[in-house]
């Protein structure tokens, strides 16, 4: 699965460096300085490295945890993303990593202790109002569970701040660390849903939805919080039918007390981000269908967006209670 | 607007010397396609390999050149094929590079290996002189930081790549290295040289191909004064177009039209029409 593993001569003798060596004994292993000597030189191809990505362990140094964007957040105030990982083992057609980095190289900094501080001092900051951690913005929060243990470290530490909440955004059934663990209750497992056709022609690598759906059964029976994450938003002409039909399948086996927050977001993209992805995959049907720039984002065309948006909300809203949808529109 | 027939780079040998050169001017029938003060050029359809000369400098230089000679187009992919010292591999071992060092600068690059190296991988370092202590576990050599650097501003770096044949090592001095050496080194090679090659033709074929052909394009130039951006926008749309509507005839509806504006209004209103498939 990985050929090629780099190193930051820093880190090497890192015990989660050492761990993650371990578990690919027949990887070349390659030193670096800093990871940006890999991952950041022009003269790269996402798509071709997408074939074949290595692994790069790295310390972060600084901005361990950012402010989210206005308009994104499940009902608290003051919401933090944090990236453990930059890039995906998936390849979703739709994905904005694609246009943001040059290399599909996965990177994994090690250095898990000073994203905790960093959360704690922001939880102390906080005091007794509620904080938001989202994990799952530059790469999946538990595809590489078996390489990073990311969760077997940071759970425990959110058990230990009930103001705080932690958000795993995933497309992944990597669940048997969740399941074998008592559930933490700020913790929201969010599994991102698109219709099965969707998924088929748009989520490469991603296990199917009827897979995710049972994954989240699992975590539901185990106690587990749950979010919905409608996101994006995918238009084509059978867009309605496929989503009343993939809210029929969740509705069925979701229960709504077991989740705590839904939401939805159109498909979206920095106008730059649009162009790198464009120049990625011309052929795509996703980007040459009818998107059009406002305000430096490229989306669906207005009355399309608008269409779409209304239709799946009323929808949506008819399984779901209005205090825990958070329809996201940045 | 038919699209573009599929289109496989053509391979870019650099070598620095002709004993380095040889093998590969039989083995591919490549022949002499010209030359300059500084560099030969030999080619067959789809190859090209330009003698360098020896150091990083003309190494750089000759991609240079030979990229121009060859059209300028970009990512095609590129090998540097010559000899290199390392303390313990044995003498005629080939080695793709996974990290090039350019010990003067103390600068690195990493060649991305994004298919399975049919050859064992090393650290290759580029030295300003033949090395002969052999200080570190890696290939030294005198090209292949020049070649991967200038290759880079012409190419991604996935079809860039180093191969290393070992020419020497702490039990067989510099000093042994003949220009019959290096030639039967590189011809024991061949084999491991071509498949290299392969891997790294077929990988450039994953690379995007769509394109508007340049008669076709050239045509809406003909017909309208586009300015650079609107040139932009006419590409981006056309490529649209192609991909949701591939047998599209829009060529009459646009002739009726005076202003590119309008051309690229009807382009657009074309693509929003169109039933949107996944």
């Amino acid at each position: 699965m990985i050929d090629t593993v780099y190193i930051e001569k820093e880190i090497e003798s890192h015990p989660r460096t050492k761990e993650v060596c371990e578990r690919f004994p027949k990887a070349r292993r390659v030193f670096c300085e800093r990871y940006g000597e890999v991952f950041n030189p022009n003269a790269q191809n996402f798509r071709l490295q997408k074939q074949k990505p290595a692994l790069i362990l790295a310390k972060k140094f600084d901005h361990f945890i950012l402010k989210t964007q206005k308009g994104y957040g499940i009902g608290g105030d003051h919401n933090f993303y944090f990236s453990h990982m930059l890039n995906c083992l998936y390849d979703c057609r739709y994905c904005f990593l694609q246009g943001m980095y040059r290399s599909a190289h996965f990177v994994f900094f090690v250095n898990y202790e000073d994203f905790e501080h960093a959360i704690e001092k922001q939880i102390k900051e906080a005091g007794s109002e509620e904080s938001y951690f989202f994990s799952g913005y530059d790469c999946d929060s538990l595809a590489f569970e078996p390489v990073t243990g990311f969760t077997s470290h940071f759970l425990p530490l959110f058990a230990r701040h009930p103001k705080a909440w932690l958000e795993l955004r995933t497309k992944s059934i990597q669940i048997k660390p969740l399941l074998e663990m008592k559930p933490v209750q700020n913790c929201v497992i969010a599994f991102s849903l698109t219709p099965t056709e969707i998924g088929a022609a748009l989520e490469a690598k991603t296990p199917a939805v009827t897979k995710r759906l049972e994954a989240m059964e699992k975590l539901q029976e185990r106690g587990w919080k749950l979010g919905l994450r409608f996101d994006p938003l995918i238009y084509h002409a059978q867009y309605q039918e496929q989503y009343e039909r993939l809210f029929r399948e969740v509705f069925k086996k979701i229960k709504i007390p077991s989740v705590h927050s839904v939401s939805l977001g159109p498909f979206r993209l920095p106008k730059q981000g649009y162009e790198t992805m464009f120049k990625l995959y011309p052929e795509a049907k996703l980007f040459a269908g009818p998107l059009e720039e406002r305000k430096g984002m490229v989306s669906y065309a207005q009355k399309i967006e608008e269409e779409m948006l209304n239709f799946i909300t009323s929808r949506l809203l008819e399984y779901v209670p209005k205090n825990i949808f958070f329809p996201c529109l940045i | 607007m038919p699209p573009k027939k599929l289109m496989m780079p053509d391979i870019h040998f650099v070598t620095a010397l002709p004993c380095e050169a040889q093998p590969l001017i039989e083995f591919y029938r490549l022949k002499p396609a010209g030359r300059s003060k500084s560099f030969e050029i030999y080619e067959a359809p789809g190859k090209h390999l330009v003698l360098s000369g020896v150091g990083k400098i003309r190494a750089a230089e000759a991609v240079r050149f030979l990229h121009e000679f060859a059209g300028k187009i970009r990512d095609q992919a590129w090998l540097n094929v010559g000899i290199g010292g390392h303390p313990d591999l044995k003498i005629g071992e080939g080695v793709l590079a996974h990290k090039i060092t350019d010990q003067k600068l103390a600068k690195s690059w990493y060649p991305p290996l994004v298919f399975e190296a049919p050859s064992r991988t090393e650290s290759v370092v580029t030295v300003e002189r033949a090395e002969n202590k052999y200080g570190e576990s890696c290939v030294y050599e005198m090209e292949a930081s020049g070649f991967y650097e200038a290759a880079c501003r012409f190419s991604t770096a996935e079809l860039i790549h180093c191969y290393k044949i070992i020419s020497d090592n702490r039990e067989s001095s510099t000093k042994k290295v003949s220009a019959a050496l290096v030639e039967r080194l590189v011809r024991q090679n061949l084999e491991m040289i071509d498949e290299i090659v392969k891997k790294i033709l077929t990988l450039a074929q994953a690379l995007p191909h769509a394109e508007i052909p340049a008669h076709e394009f050239q045509k809406f130039l003909e017909r309208w004064h586009f300015t650079v951006t609107e040139q932009h926008q006419l590409r981006r749309l056309l490529l649209r177009l192609q991909t949701l509507e591939p047998e599209a005839e829009i060529w009459p509806e646009l002739q009726l039209l005076t202003k590119s504006k309008d051309v690229l209004n009807t382009l657009k209103d074309r693509i929003n029409s169109l039933p949107v498939a996944l």
